[in-house]
């Protein structure tokens, strides 16, 4: 279809307002929420994703395509079902306990976004307990933890410690990223996975 | 006695080559209008808000060799601790670019303007890179504006290169950088978070020169050392990656 195509083209280019609009459009012509969000919105970041995987684009192309994919999932979030919102999953997300850093969190959380994920972000100086709650209560299949420091480490340690407690490890599954992380020690803590960057994240979820 | 040090916007505020740099741009990519505008935005967004702010404090090397010891965590092969024995003078200091900074990239990736808001994160943090070049900078030139040296100021903070970053706790006694503004949590995390702390050491170029082949060099990301070393004396660099 002619429109969703172009919602793709328009949002890889970061064309937020254009999205915004053909979105509204697409709608009034009575396209299906679903398939705007699939065929447009997770299609463009799709491409976006290869492209910038393949260092074809940057950071601020993704950042651009993601804003542009926010001004189109404004209009379809209200006419989804949560299930349609969960796409491919459910996932939750945060910086552990004692850290305060952010930033490549919330990169992780637009990308798996723009995947096609539902992320439930808990922000920054998140406890074990909290990841572990929101992930059983949110119905979550995946915590995703990032830490900026090798202090606050350990905090990654005692989630998948807290899952074993609770016998939820093979349900609720692990990732981990940030500075300090690394292959060694996602395996050394029982960890799921370990993604390098916003990128990689996004594909390790995908397998996991 | 600890000194403020004054610390001029514009002589922090990265250059748009500099931000797009720092968001892994390649050099000759080309720029859309869209992105450029992003970055210039958040740059005027920045000189909106910033607040940059820093002092410093003179210390002998045995003052400062109780202060690096910290708690007891730092790597066993630490370069620093090989390299402010030698050093003429030290000081420790700390910086920062101001709360409201880290406020709006909250707020801006609260309301789902995350493009600007990481964008003007990546302005804010080159600025207080910048900010701790400067005071390197004005070290020197207050320290040894007379003299045609082979003298070199650089700056070390805890956190980095086997000085744990529990060292914070003893700076901080020290220092008391909460007169600007900047607190340390439990986890010896400052906030607000666009901040610097360390010791300037100034010394004779070579006693900054170390191997970068320590443990804690596996797993470092910036390798930022590496441009510092290099502009200490280059040769011996392109030797060791050799």
């Amino acid at each position: 279809m002619e429109i969703l195509n172009q919602i793709a083209e328009f949002l890889e280019k970061g064309e937020d307002k254009s999205v915004h609009d053909l979105t509204e459009q697409a709608l009034k012509n009575g396209v299906p929420a679903t398939q705007i969000l699939n065929q447009a919105l997770i299609a463009g970041m799709d491409v976006i994703g290869e492209k910038f995987r393949a260092h074809e684009i940057f950071l601020p192309d993704v950042l651009l395509a993601a804003r542009a994919m926010q001004a189109g999932m404004e209009l379809l979030k209200p006419l989804l079902t949560l299930a349609e919102q969960s796409g491919l999953g459910k996932i939750v997300i945060g910086t552990v306990k004692g850290d305060l850093h952010d930033i490549g969190k919330n990169l992780v959380g637009i990308m798996l976004k723009g995947a096609g994920f539902e992320v439930i972000d808990l922000g920054k100086d998140v406890s074990p307990e909290k990841f572990v709650d929101t992930a059983i209560n949110e119905k979550a299949g995946i915590i995703g933890m990032s830490a900026l420091l090798t202090t606050t480490m350990p905090v990654m340690n005692n989630v998948v410690e807290l899952l074993k407690q609770k016998k939820l490890k093979d349900q609720i599954k692990v990732i981990v990223g940030g500075a300090p992380a690394s292959e060694e020690f996602a395996a050394e803590i029982g960890a799921d996975a370990y993604a390098f960057d916003a990128a990689s994240a996004v594909e390790r979820v995908k397998q996991l | 006695m600890i000194v403020p040090v004054p610390i001029a916007l514009s002589e922090i505020l990265p250059g748009v080559k500099e931000v797009l740099k720092q968001q892994g741009v390649k050099e000759n990519h080309s720029i859309s209008s869209k992105v450029m505008n992003l970055v210039e935005t958040a740059r005027r967004k920045f000189m909106d808000v910033a607040q940059p702010v820093g002092i410093k404090q003179e210390l002998s090397t045995a003052e400062f060799a109780d202060i690096f010891i910290g708690e007891g965590e730092n790597d066993n092969s630490a370069p620093l601790s090989g390299i402010y024995p030698h050093a003429d003078r030290l000081a420790l200091f700390a910086l920062t670019v101001g709360a409201e900074v880290s406020n709006l990239i909250a707020e801006l990736v609260g309301s789902n303007d995350i493009a600007l808001g990481y964008t003007l994160d990546a302005v804010a943090s080159l600025a207080a890179d910048n900010a701790a070049g400067l005071m390197e900078k004005q070290y020197h030139e207050a320290a040894f504006a007379n003299q045609n040296s082979t003298i070199k100021v650089l700056g070390y903070s805890p956190g980095y290169c086997g000085w744990h970053i529990s060292g914070q706790k003893k700076l901080f006694h020290y220092l008391k950088p909460e007169t600007i503004g900047i607190i340390l949590n439990d986890s010896f995390l400052m906030e607000p978070i666009k901040s610097v702390t360390g010791v300037l050491i100034a010394g004779k170029a070579d006693i900054h020169i170390f191997k970068p082949d320590f443990s804690f060099c596996r797993v470092c990301r910036t390798h930022s050392c590496h441009s510092r070393l290099k502009s200490l004396k280059g040769e011996r660099i392109e030797q060791w990656k050799s």
